[in-house]
């Protein structure tokens, strides 16, 4: 009994320590952010990393999922002869929820784990003491302009898996099964609001974005100096990074009222 | 307080323990100015640790490190930026980033620390190049380069800020015998050149033999301090057998 209530003391210590450590840091990421040097130029590279190279499955991805949606969305809504709504249960679920969410969890696997998996390996090597020593801060020099780089690119992500989403859908609706064309556009338009819908989503792929950023940039910088430590924060940074979005989704949806 | 020459590196009773490992229990040392010295000791002894306790990226549970005559075990991070622009270091493996091109690495702490133009930058980045007999490596990339390589286009990122004090992690590591005698010559050139003092960390026993000024041997979580020529006289059974163990020492050398 008494190793149980101090086992999970010291584990309720550990995690408060933890959620301090990330706050603290992601507190020093905004700081540098906002004060120069201005590292523009890594930052546009870490935008080709992390965002262009993250376009091809992103894109893919959203193709299929509109494609799914609107073959699903027709066979339901054929049954209640409401098949021409097909247009606005295909955006709706896209804009509220599907972009924003499945581009964080996708953006978190291709890119939130590289980042992690090299920031860990840069501590592994000793590269970010070689910065230090150069006297230069490797949280302002290698993860801030990754963090800033996974922010700005989901938002832009999230909004082609959107419109991806959206011509998949109009692809098996219009295309296969027969829905007007012009009835796929309008009731798209005519459904979907411009601030509960693509405000809301927007802000939710903007605060995903910095989510992934700040937990992928974390656990590479606080990973131990070995392989093991490397592997570790790359599966951390993907599993903290897909709860915390999910999790996070719900609130927004809740406080923004995305939907209601 | 004792005298202290401005780049020299004092270690004064330092604990250091990891968990319940102790790496080091009442360590002190001196490290004089504009001298080749070398730590020696066994490995896992911590000699790599003593150089980061140096450098300020570990800090010691109790105890001082004072570089010149500033104390730096409990300077903040910010402040040892400032201190740190005194010193320069290579590491084992080099620590250069990958990503960047081996100019790109050397150029780093220019483009960050002065407002040089970036001309000058590359006429001192191509000095150091010729300082440590590096050809044609401006565009590769660290992973491109052999281990020797590496080692010198580290030791070209440490020196070109034109630090007081060099502190070199096993410059020796991995070479062949005619690299070792290379990179020797060369931080003999700098250190009687420039007068830098240098601080090694060294499993190489010949070229420890050749080129140090003073030797710091580390056993027990405790040093032994002298010239050569002490250390190889010193009666001191531990380090005895070290040098032994390492074909120096007098028993190996009476023998022969």
């Amino acid at each position: 009994m008494f190793e149980l209530v101090r086992d999970v003391g010291w584990r309720t210590i550990e995690n408060v320590h933890g959620l301090g450590g990330i706050t603290l840091f992601g507190s020093r990421l905004v700081y540098e952010t906002l004060v120069p040097p201005y590292r523009l130029r890594r930052v546009i590279d870490e935008l080709y990393n992390t965002g262009v190279l993250s376009l091809a499955i992103v894109c893919t991805s959203g193709l299929a999922v509109g494609l799914v949606l609107g073959l699903q969305g027709y066979n339901t809504l054929v049954r209640f002869g409401a098949e021409q709504s097909v247009g606005a249960v295909v955006g709706l679920s896209l804009v509220r929820e599907l972009g924003p969410v499945l581009t964080a969890l996708l953006v978190t696997g291709r890119a939130g784990s590289a980042v992690a998996a090299e920031i860990g390996a840069m501590v592994a090597t000793e590269q970010l003491d070689g910065l230090r020593m150069m006297s230069v801060d490797p949280l302002d020099f290698v993860t801030q302009p990754k963090a800033l780089a996974l922010a700005l690119a989901m938002p832009l992500l999230s909004a082609l898996f959107i419109v991806f989403g959206l011509f998949g859908g109009y692809l098996v609706g219009v295309g296969l099964l027969g829905v007007d064309a012009g009835t796929y556009l309008s009731s798209l338009e005519n459904n979907i609001d411009f601030r509960n819908d693509v405000l809301g989503s927007l802000l939710k792929s903007v605060v995903f974005g910095a989510l992934v950023g700040l937990v992928a940039t974390w656990r590479g910088y606080t990973s131990a100096p070995n392989s093991a430590g490397v592997s570790r924060a790359t599966t951390g940074a993907v599993v903290q990074a897909s709860v915390a979005t999910l999790m996070f989704d719900y609130v927004i949806t809740a406080l923004w009222g995305v939907g209601v | 307080m004792p005298d202290r020459g401005n780049s020299r590196v004092d270690v004064v009773s330092v604990r250091l323990a990891f968990g319940d490992r102790r790496v080091f229990d009442g360590l002190s040392c001196r490290f004089s100015q504009a001298k080749i010295s070398v730590i020696l000791g066994a490995s896992g002894v911590g000699k790599s640790t003593l150089l980061r306790l140096m450098a300020g990226l570990q800090r010691p549970n109790y105890g001082d490190i004072w570089i010149g005559e500033e104390e730096i075990s409990r300077l903040p991070e910010r402040q040892m930026r400032r201190v740190r622009k005194r010193l320069g270091m290579m590491f084992q493996g080099g620590a250069l980033l990958d990503s960047m091109t081996v100019f790109d690495n050397v150029a780093l702490p220019l483009r960050e620390r002065t407002r040089l133009r970036e001309k000058e930058i590359a006429e001192r980045v191509h000095a150091q190049f010729e300082a440590v007999g590096l050809k044609r490596v401006d565009s590769l990339l660290p992973g491109e380069l052999s281990g020797g390589m590496k080692k010198r286009a580290a030791l070209a990122r440490a020196m070109v800020t034109e630090p007081e004090i060099l502190l070199i992690d096993e410059p020796f590591s991995g070479l062949d015998p005619l690299a070792v005698r290379l990179i020797e010559a060369l931080l003999v050139e700098v250190n009687h050149t420039k007068g830098l003092t240098m601080i090694l960390t060294n499993h190489h026993i010949g070229s420890t033999m050749r080129m140090a000024d003073e030797v710091v041997f580390l056993v027990d979580g405790a040093a032994i301090s002298g010239t050569v020529k002490e250390i190889k006289e010193s009666p001191d059974p531990r380090l005895q057998r070290f040098l032994v163990a390492a074909g120096t020492g007098p028993a190996l050398e009476d023998a022969s």
